[in-house]
Order: structure tokens, then C-alpha cells, then sequence
């Protein structure tokens, strides 16, 4: 009787036509030889950033394999090596590391400290360091798990108790934090930024330059020139900035001042710098900067919510476009591709998965 | 004297064709409740009696939730919120009220139930999709009314504690005084609680591939302590009666955050207060009712540390509801009733950032609303009619007016003396509240360009009574319901943490309710209630397209069954609730398996004079874990591992509570 009137009672329900999905081969025209980076690994979230999963899209046919892991509704993927960190955030702070092509349960997953807020991982010296921006520490876990190192950023945790370490780069066996000094019992505004080096080996912490407000690591010209993003959100007091860790050179690159847009995200590689900009009305840019003759183009304004965007060793800014707030008809979520040096969109409608994309990591 | 709970799935009057051959002794007599009992309503409407024998452990949101198609979204213990979804909807999409004075106009928040102690009540009547036209509104799931104690009791006192340091206690008196012409009842009610709210709770550490570390933790920060005073002065004179009635509630608790992401800080200290002034006159063939109410609450609600996930926030918000509303039930013949109303109020929310140095910010709006009402039963055939217009205005901002008219019928159809059929078809909207729109609550931003929530429903029931079948009353009711919404508030997150409301597509649910409550002269009680509910997302986005809409399980059932020794001296209950699987996210990935909870109580009453003692057991074998798939993409090849028993909102459950009662009332129970 119980399945007659289930069936009854499905057979009446309507359903609807979705919006022309993403077969998951997808092709384009922009490959060329690929020989280093072969994957690019995208955590997608829900609209409405109740759960997430892991995605992958082959750099060479574009061809895209969807919800492959879950993940909780705030998180962001890191490349590892030759494997991808996973870390969840909002309600589930962990760090999952999986082998691409294993996504039935990861290699490791680790328990991060309650409301720990991670940002990013890296590997150092034989384990895997991460940031913990509501922190006053990086820790460090071994292949199996254990907890085996931390470095004290105390010095820079402020009345909140946290120093706010978020984006790191590995440069000559130690890593490179960007401390962000963030005052978040003081409506999250600035309380000074800086970036440091951490010894992988001993955890021994020292300062290599001053950034402020809140630094992140953006990629760089050369092993040597970081580029350093800086700005609060929602504030035009930002900028980018290529250091020379050698002569300890600073040169900006662009002003938040000179755009009359908050910068909201930039990607360095090589002589090329693709950043997106937000107005006040919610709509997004994208740019294109050549860093060697300092020439700006404006590719496009989109009403998505752009959340991130990553140069790929081939050139390709791969930029994730989420649906937004503008009132604007909102353009379509998804990823879009650029040819970082000639800031020409590479395809016509954003490559999709089911869920939006919020970041790309290349392997 | 009748179960300490009862469900009056129907209230038969004795002859419904004498009662609508003679309106005016209709009005006289059931004053209150004209067109409010199951046998004269069209709407699918379940009333709870509360009575002194209350059985131990329930509160209002376990008593809601025994109506079928009703939900309680419970954030823990029975202390924690509770919020009532009906039929599919959102919180805010269900209408409460208090003896008629709305608690959320037009859904302008989610009442907590938990604030609302069910020893104040003598009744609630529960309206799944269609509601009266004199309750004005036209909320998109339902409407609740509380109906506050008015018995005529010196004094009744109860003392209460359970499991996990929770202790109360509640006192109530009722007066009555006559003179040749007026009539004058005071009833004043006050409880209070505080709880430790410490209960321990299975936990996989947010780490499901990983079970090493999965065990038992503590809730810690989830103490609470709440006071409540009800006062009520109604005086009589002829044909008029004046009601004065206060509400205030002062509240303090922590707010014990996520299963995964406990906090140790984060509190909301709430202080409320309705006053509302009824005025209810007959004149003539005209019953005219004016009701003004002025609410008044306050919140401060301190998350410093941003343990909960929403920024750092220290904030003070108030807000204010200032109403009135008039409503003419005119008898126009003996077979045809006219119902006029019309509404105004001024809300207005006021938040204090305290971390920006008392920075504060104020919205208002205006709200007007018409209802016209047409009746017309002659006993074996009813009709009804109902047009409800409401009009919204935003001085001082650039917020446009807004206005929507929605209009709704039903049929009645009796036969016999105790069967009816019934339906009812209308549309539905709720508009975007002031938080909503304007935001301002820390993280919480608004969206002035918010288009209000609307949906069009039918439903069809069938209601009998079988009271003399051998040694057995039985009573049925079976509805099947239909409801298509569009525009759905949903908040969610952009960069940076902050959240924004958006319209959410269109959504679809209709599902099959069932009611059975049967008693014998043996003292043998039993009250069956069943849902089945199918529900679809109607969004285009491919993640969500056609799938089951989250906290809106497919199945649920709740039963009870008590035994009632000769004379009352001791009763026995077991109930059993059950909640199917419902999927807590929009894309279906995660599903909560299906939990099952039995309770049992014991009572005893020696005699009418003596204290009654009750003792009870919920949750009475501990379930605090459930067995979902490791990995929910790949659901049946993926491992099955133990998960923690959480609510819908990601909230641990306590295991096994015990709660002992000790209720007194000299000169005996009501």
C-alpha cells in the first residue's frame, strides 16, 4: 500500500528542464604540449555554501570529472607536490590530503583546532605545513598525521589573539608566510602585516618584510620576486607589489587608489599578472597587467562574484565565477580561461561544473 | 477527566445544523472560538488541550510537532531554539500568535518556541496551510495560535527537574469575580528554568575518513536561564469583553555553536515584552473585534571571538511592533457571515554595533493590510471566501512600496453527523523582513531588491468520527496537500564572510497527512500521527534541479499510547517518533539517516487532593549516533561509518533524559 501511494504521489510531482549542464567533456583549442602541470584540482561549493566537492579538469583536453569528494561549504584546494591538500572550513576545520585519481577516502585527514580557519598548505621539509589564520602558530604534520612541528608567530597576534597567517610559498627549503595582523576584535581592521620566513627544519621564525594592510602571496616574477598582494576588503588601501628578496627591492605594480577598486585577487607567473576588482555595486573586473612594460588591459566586467584566479604554467589565467550579488542580470557561473599575454578570453561561455568553482590548483 | 494531552482532531458540536440555525448562540457561546473548531473550519487544524497532567518532558515544539506535516528545527536540547516548519516551509513562513495577537507579523521572524513555557497555555491550535480569515495574515505554511490558561484555579504550582542539572518551576492563578453585570477573570502565570545544558554527545571530530579520534565530548556553553510572566485581566460587560494581556520574557544563554566548531563564549541575552489590548463587542448581527498590540524586544547578542562562523560580532538589536487591527464578523442571515478587517502597524529595528563604539543604525516600515471575508454554511454545505491585501511601505529609505493581494476559498461538505470533507485553495506570500532587506546585523547584509516569498497550495480532507463503535471512539482525518512557491528567501555566503539573502527559485511539495486517535472505555488511549511528504526543488541550477528540499523529511510519524487506571490514579505512556532521512543541504549529498526516539512516563495522583507525581524517560535507549556512507557521492560502494545524531542545523542531540515532575493544585486538578 505504502509504495502504491509513494508511486501516486511521485508520479504527480513536476520537474524541471536544469539549466544546460556541463557534459563533462568539455574541449578547447588552447592546448599546447604539456609536459609539467597536467591537472588542475577545483573545489567547488554550493550556491548557497552548504557543501562542497572536488573536482578535476585536464589541462590538456579540458575535459572536466565532477563531485568527486565531498567537502564542506567553505574550502579551498593547494597543490602539494604531487598531491592535493583539501581544506575544509566552516564548521569542519580538517585537512585532507588525497592522491588525484583516489577520491574514495583521502590518504590523511587531520582534526585542525576548532574555528582554526585554515588557509593554506605546503609541503617543507619532509611534512606538511599549514596556516591557521584564527592561530598564533603554523603546524606541521608528518605522512601519518602526528602533529611533529610548529612555528610561533605570536609576536604578531595582537589584542585578538590570532596573527592571521594565510598564503604561503615555498622558496629554498623554508617557507614564506604572509602574516596578516588583522584586528578582528577590531572590525577586522588593520593591525599591521608582514612576511616572514620559517626555518622547515628548526621552526626558528624571522621577518622579511613589512606588507601592510593584510599581505597575500600572489605568485612572482622570478624564484627570487615575490609578488605580494595588499588591502583590505572593501577598502581602497591596497595595492601589488613585486619584492625582490635579493636587494630587497619594493615595486608597485598597481594601486587599489589608481583603480577606485578594491583588488580582490591577483595571480603572478612570469611577466604576467591577471587581478580581479570589485566595485561597490558588486559587479567584477578582470585585468591583465604585462609587468615588464607596465601595460594595463581591462579584459571584462562581469556581475559573478569572482573568487579567485590562477595563472597555469601555460599561460592560462583560470578565473572562478560564482553567482553574485550585482543587480545586474547575473553573468554565468563557472570557469573562465584568459590568455594571461593578451588578455583575450579563451572561451564563450565559462566551463562548468555542478557545483560552482571557487578556486583552482594546478599539479 | 481526558489524557493529559489531548488532540482534538475534531470538536464536534453537538448539532451543527442547530448551530447554524441559530448564529447568534453560536457567537455567544463560543465566543472565542467561532469558526476555530475542527468541525466548523475548512482548514486542516489539529488542537492540543494542555492540561495539569501534562506528561513530563514535553514542551511546546514536542506538542507542535505531534500535529502531522510539522516539523520542530531544534538547535539541541529542549532549551535550545526550536523553530516550526509546516508542510515543507521555512520558519518564518509559519504565522504565531498569541491569543490572536500575531508574534511575527507577515513572518517577520522565526519565533523561538522555546521562549513560550506550554504551562501557560490551556490550548494551541495548530492551521496547516489554510488559516482563518479573523487571524488576518496569509502565511505561506500555516499558523499557530496560543491560547494563554483562563482556568478558574486558586492556585496551581509545579516543581520540575531532569537530567543535566535542569531545573524549573511554574505557578498559576486564576480569578474570578461576578457582580450583577460584569465579570472580571485575572490569571497570572510565571515559570522560570535555569540548565546546565551539559549533556554528552557522541562526536566524529569533523573527521569522518579518520576514526581515531572519534568519542564522546561534553555540550559546554549551552546553560540557559529563562523567566516568564503571563498576566491576563478580561472583564465582561453585556456583550462587550475587554482583554488586557502582558507577556515578558528575560532570557540568557550561551550559544553552544556547531557539533564541529563548539564554542566556548558566544551568548544572547533577549528580553521581550507583548502587551496587547482586545476589545470584542457584539452588536446586533455584528461581532467586532479591535485588537492593538506593542511588542518590544531586545537582544544582545556577543560573539566576540566569532566562534560561530558569522564575524565577529557584539551587537544590540531591538525592534519594535506597534499594531492594530479591527475585524467585523457580520451574521448576515442564518446562513451567511461577512468578515471585514483591516490592519496597520509600525515596526521598526534598531541595531548598536558595541564593537563600533555604539554605532547605530534604524529601519522602519509601515504595514497595512484588508481582509474581506464571506461565509456561507447552511450545516450540510459550507463556503468561504477570503481576499487579504497588504501593503508595505519604507519611509526614508529608497526601498519601493510593495503590495500584494492574496485570495483564498475553501468548501466544507458534512454528512452524517460526523463526517465532512473538506478543501481549500488560495495563494501565499510572505515579504522579506527588515533584516532581510536592510541587514546590518554584522556579517548579515541585505538585499533591498528582495521580491517577497509566494506560493499557491490546495488541500483536500476527509474527517470522521466513529464515537460509538463498540467499546472504542474513533476519530480520522486524512488530508492531501499541494503547495508551489516561488522566491524563496535564502541567505548565503559571499566572499569575505559576509551573508546576503537571495530569491531561490521555485519549490513544490505536496504530501499525504494522516490522523488517527482512538480511545476505549478501558482507559486504553492511542493518537497516531503520519506524513508523507514529497518535495522538489524547481530551481534550474543543475546542482539542485529536482532534488528533495533539505529538512523536509519524506516520512514522519509520531504515536502515542497511554493507560489510565480506574479513578485516575496512575497512567503509563510510551510514545515513539519517528523522522525519515531528510537531506540537510540543497544538492542532496548529505542525508541524515532515519532516527527513531521512544519516550515513556509514569504518573501518579492518589487523589484529588494530593500532589501529582510524574516521572518520565525521553530518548529512552540513548541514540546518539547514527550509520550513513563514508562517502556520500558514491553512496553504495562507499564505507559505512558511525556518524553523530545531530538536528538540522548541524546540533547535537542529548542522548537518554529523565524528568521528574511534582504538580500541585489544592482543591485538584482542572
Amino acid at each position: 500500500m505504502i509504495p502504491l501511494i509513494t508511486g501516486l504521489l511521485v508520479a504527480c510531482m513536476p520537474t524541471v528542464e536544469p539549466d544546460s549542464n556541463p557534459n563533462p567533456q568539455h574541449t578547447g583549442d588552447t592546448a599546447t604540449e604539456i609536459s609539467g602541470e597536467s591537472l588542475g584540482v577545483i573545489s567547488t561549493i554550493a550556491n548557497d555554501y552548504s557543501v562542497g566537492a572536488i573536482a578535476t579538469v585536464d589541462l590538456s583536453s579540458l575535459a572536466i570529472q565532477d563531485t568527486l569528494a565531498p567537502t564542506s561549504g567553505d574550502t579551498v584546494v593547494r597543490a602539494l607536490d604531487t598531491e592535493i591538500a583539501v581544506l575544509n572550513r566552516l564548521n569542519t576545520d580538517t585537512l585532507r590530503i588525497y592522491t588525484p585519481g583516489q577520491w574514495d577516502a583521502p590518504d590523511l585527514e587531520v582534526a585542525l583546532p576548532d574555528l582554526a580557519n585554515p588557509q593554506d598548505a605546503k609541503n617543507c621539509g619532509g611534512n606538511t605545513w599549514v596556516s591557521l589564520h584564527n592561530d598564533t602558530q603554523l603546524v606541521a604534520f608528518d605522512p601519518h598525521g602526528r602533529q611533529v612541528a610548529t612555528a610561533d608567530l605570536s609576536p604578531w597576534a595582537g589584542t585578538d589573539g590570532a596573527a592571521e597567517p594565510a598564503s604561503m610559498t615555498v622558496v629554498d627549503g623554508a617557507l614564506l608566510v604572509a602574516v596578516q595582523e588583522i584586528a578582528q576584535d577590531d572590525a577586522w581592521s588593520a593591525d599591521g602585516g608582514v612576511i616572514v620566513r620559517v626555518d622547515c627544519t628548526t621552526s626558528e621564525v624571522e621577518v622579511l618584510v613589512t606588507a601592510s594592510p593584510s599581505p597575500v602571496l600572489v605568485g612572482g616574477t622570478s624564484p627570487n620576486t615575490l609578488g605580494i598582494k595588499t588591502g583590505l576588503y572593501g577598502s581602497l588601501d591596497g595595492s601589488v607589489l613585486l619584492y625582490d628578496m635579493t636587494t630587497g627591492q619594493q615595486e608597485i605594480l598597481i594601486t587599489e587608489a589608481e583603480l577606485s577598486a578594491d583588488i580582490t585577487a591577483a595571480s603572478i607567473r612570469g611577466s604576467e599578472m591577471v587581478f580581479l576588482t570589485a566595485d561597490t555595486d558588486w559587479n567584477y573586473s578582470i585585468h591583465c597587467m604585462d609587468i615588464s612594460s607596465g601595460s594595463l588591459v581591462t579584459a571584462a566586467t562581469l556581475s559573478t562574484f569572482l573568487a579567485d584566479v590562477a595563472i597555469d604554467e601555460y599561460g592560462r589565467a583560470w578565473i572562478s565565477a560564482r553567482e553574485g550579488w550585482s543587480s545586474e542580470s547575473p553573468s554565468e557561473p563557472g570557469l573562465w580561461l584568459m590568455e594571461a599575454s593578451t588578455c583575450e578570453l579563451l572561451n564563450e561561455t565559462p566551463l562548468h561544473t555542478t557545483l560552482p568553482p571557487y578556486n583552482v590548483a594546478f599539479l | 477527566m481526558l489524557p493529559s494531552l489531548l488532540p482534538l482532531v475534531f470538536t464536534f458540536p453537538a448539532l451543527a445544523e442547530e448551530d447554524a440555525s441559530a448564529p447568534e448562540e453560536v457567537i455567544v457561546e463560543a465566543e472565542r472560538y467561532v469558526g476555530r473548531e475542527s468541525w466548523d473550519t475548512p482548514a486542516a487544524m489539529t488542537v492540543f488541550l494542555i492540561e495539569e497532567s501534562l506528561r513530563p518532558g514535553l514542551d511546546l515544539g514536542s506538542i507542535v510537532e505531534q500535529a502531522p506535516g510539522v516539523q520542530i528545527q531544534r538547535f539541541g536540547d529542549a532549551d535550545d531554539f526550536q523553530g516550526v516548519s509546516i508542510r515543507g516551509s521555512s520558519m518564518r513562513q509559519v504565522q504565531l500568535y498569541l491569543d490572536g495577537i500575531p508574534l511575527n507579523p507577515e513572518g517577520g521572524r522565526a519565533v523561538n518556541l522555546s521562549e513560550w513555557p506550554i504551562r501557560a497555555l490551556e490550548r494551541v491550535e495548530v492551521f496547516r496551510g489554510y488559516a482563518p480569515a479573523s487571524l488576518g495574515g496569509a502565511a505561506i505554511g500555516g499558523a499557530i495560535d496560543l491560547i494563554p490558561r483562563d482556568a478558574q484555579t486558586p492556585i496551581s504550582t509545579g516543581l520540575s527537574t531532569s537530567r543535566y542539572e535542569r531545573y524549573s518551576a511554574d505557578v498559576f492563578t486564576g480569578r474570578l469575580r461576578e457582580t450583577t453585570t460584569t465579570r472580571h477573570s485575572t490569571s497570572f502565570f510565571t515559570q522560570g528554568h535555569t540548565a546546565d545544558g551539559t549533556f554528552p554527545f557522541f562526536t566524529d571530530n569533523g573527521t569522518p575518513y579518520e576514526r581515531m579520534d572519534d568519542g564522546t565530548q561534553t555540550r559546554t556553553n549551552n546553560e540557559s536561564a529563562q523567566g516568564n510572566i503571563l498576566g491576563r485581566y478580561k472583564v465582561e460587560f453585556g456583550p462587550t469583553t475587554l482583554t488586557l494581556i502582558n507577556a515578558f520574557l528575560a532570557r540568557s544563554e550561551g550559544l553552544p555553536g556547531h557539533i564541529n566548531n563548539p564554542s566556548k563564549n558566544a551568548a544572547l541575552q533577549t528580553q521581550r515584552n507583548l502587551l496587547g489590548l482586545q476589545a470584542k463587542a457584539l452588536r446586533g448581527k455584528h461581532v467586532v473585534t479591535a485588537t492593538s498590540w506593542w511588542s518590544h524586544r531586545d537582544e544582545t547578542y556577543d560573539d566576540r571571538a566569532d566562534e560561530l562562523g558569522l564575524g565577529s560580532q557584539w551587537a544590540n538589536q531591538r525592534s519594535e511592533n506597534l499594531g492594530m487591527r479591527l475585524y467585523d464578523q457580520w451574521f448576515v442571515s442564518e446562513f451567511a457571515e461577512v468578515g471585514f478587517g483591516a490592519s496597520a502597524r509600525v515596526e521598526s529595528a534598531n541595531s548598536t554595533d558595541l564593537l563600533a563604539e555604539g554605532v547605530t543604525t534604524q529601519h522602519d516600515r509601515t504595514v497595512e493590510t484588508a481582509t474581506a471575508h464571506l461565509r456561507f454554511d447552511q450545516g450540510k454545505l459550507g463556503l468561504e471566501g477570503t481576499a487579504h491585501a497588504t501593503f508595505l511601505q519604507y519611509p526614508q529609505t529608497d526601498t519601493p512600496p510593495d503590495s500584494s493581494i492574496d485570495p483564498r476559498m475553501a468548501v466544507i461538505w458534512r454528512w452524517g453527523d460526523h463526517r465532512l470533507l473538506r478543501a481549500t485553495a488560495g495563494h501565499y506570500m510572505r515579504p522579506p523582513d527588515l533584516d532581510e532587506i536592510f541587514g546590518d546585523r554584522g556579517s548579515l547584509l541585505g538585499n533591498p531588491n528582495l521580491k517577497p516569498e509566494q506560493g499557491w497550495q490546495w488541500d483536500l480532507g476527509l474527517r470522521s468520527h466513529w464515537p460509538q463503535l463498540k467499546h472504542l471512539d474513533l476519530i480520522v482525518d486524512i488530508s492531501h496537500f499541494w503547495n508551489a512557491g516561488t522566491d524563496r528567501i535564502t541567505w548565503v555566503q559571499n566572499s569575505q564572510k559576509t551573508m546576503m539573502p537571495v530569491n531561490f527559485g521555485r519549490t513544490w511539495v505536496q504530501g499525504l497527512e494522516g490522523s488517527l486517535l482512538a480511545s476505549s472505555e478501558f482507559g486504553f488511549q492511542s493518537h497516531t500521527s503520519l506524513a508523507l511528504t514529497q518535495s522538489t526543488n524547481l530551481d534550474p541550477d543543475p546542482a539542485v534541479a529536482n532534488k528533495q528540499l533539505p529538512s523536509t523529511p519524506t516520512w514522519s510519524v509520531w504515536e502515542e499510547v497511554s493507560f489510565t487506571s480506574p479513578q485516575e490514579l496512575m497512567r503509563l505512556a510510551y510514545s515513539y517518533r519517528f523522522i525519515d532521512g531528510n537531506f540537510v543541504d540543497a544538492t542532496n549529498w548529505f542525508r541524515s539517516a532515519p532516527r527513531s526516539l521512544h519516550d515513556v512516563s509514569i504518573q501518579f495522583h492518589p487523589g484529588k487532593r494530593w500532589p501529582l507525581i510524574q516521572a518520565g524517560v525521553s530518548n529512552l535507549f540513548n541514540k546518539q549516533a547514527e550509520v550513513v556512507p563514508q562517502n556520500p557521492l558514491q553512496p553504495a560502494t562507499s564505507a559505512r561509518v558511525v556518524q553523530p545524531l545531530t538536528d538540522f542545523a548541524g546540533h547535537p542531540l542529548p542522548g537518554r533524559v529523565w524528568t521528574l515532575n511534582l504538580r500541585w493544585t489544592p482543591g485538584g486538578l482542572s
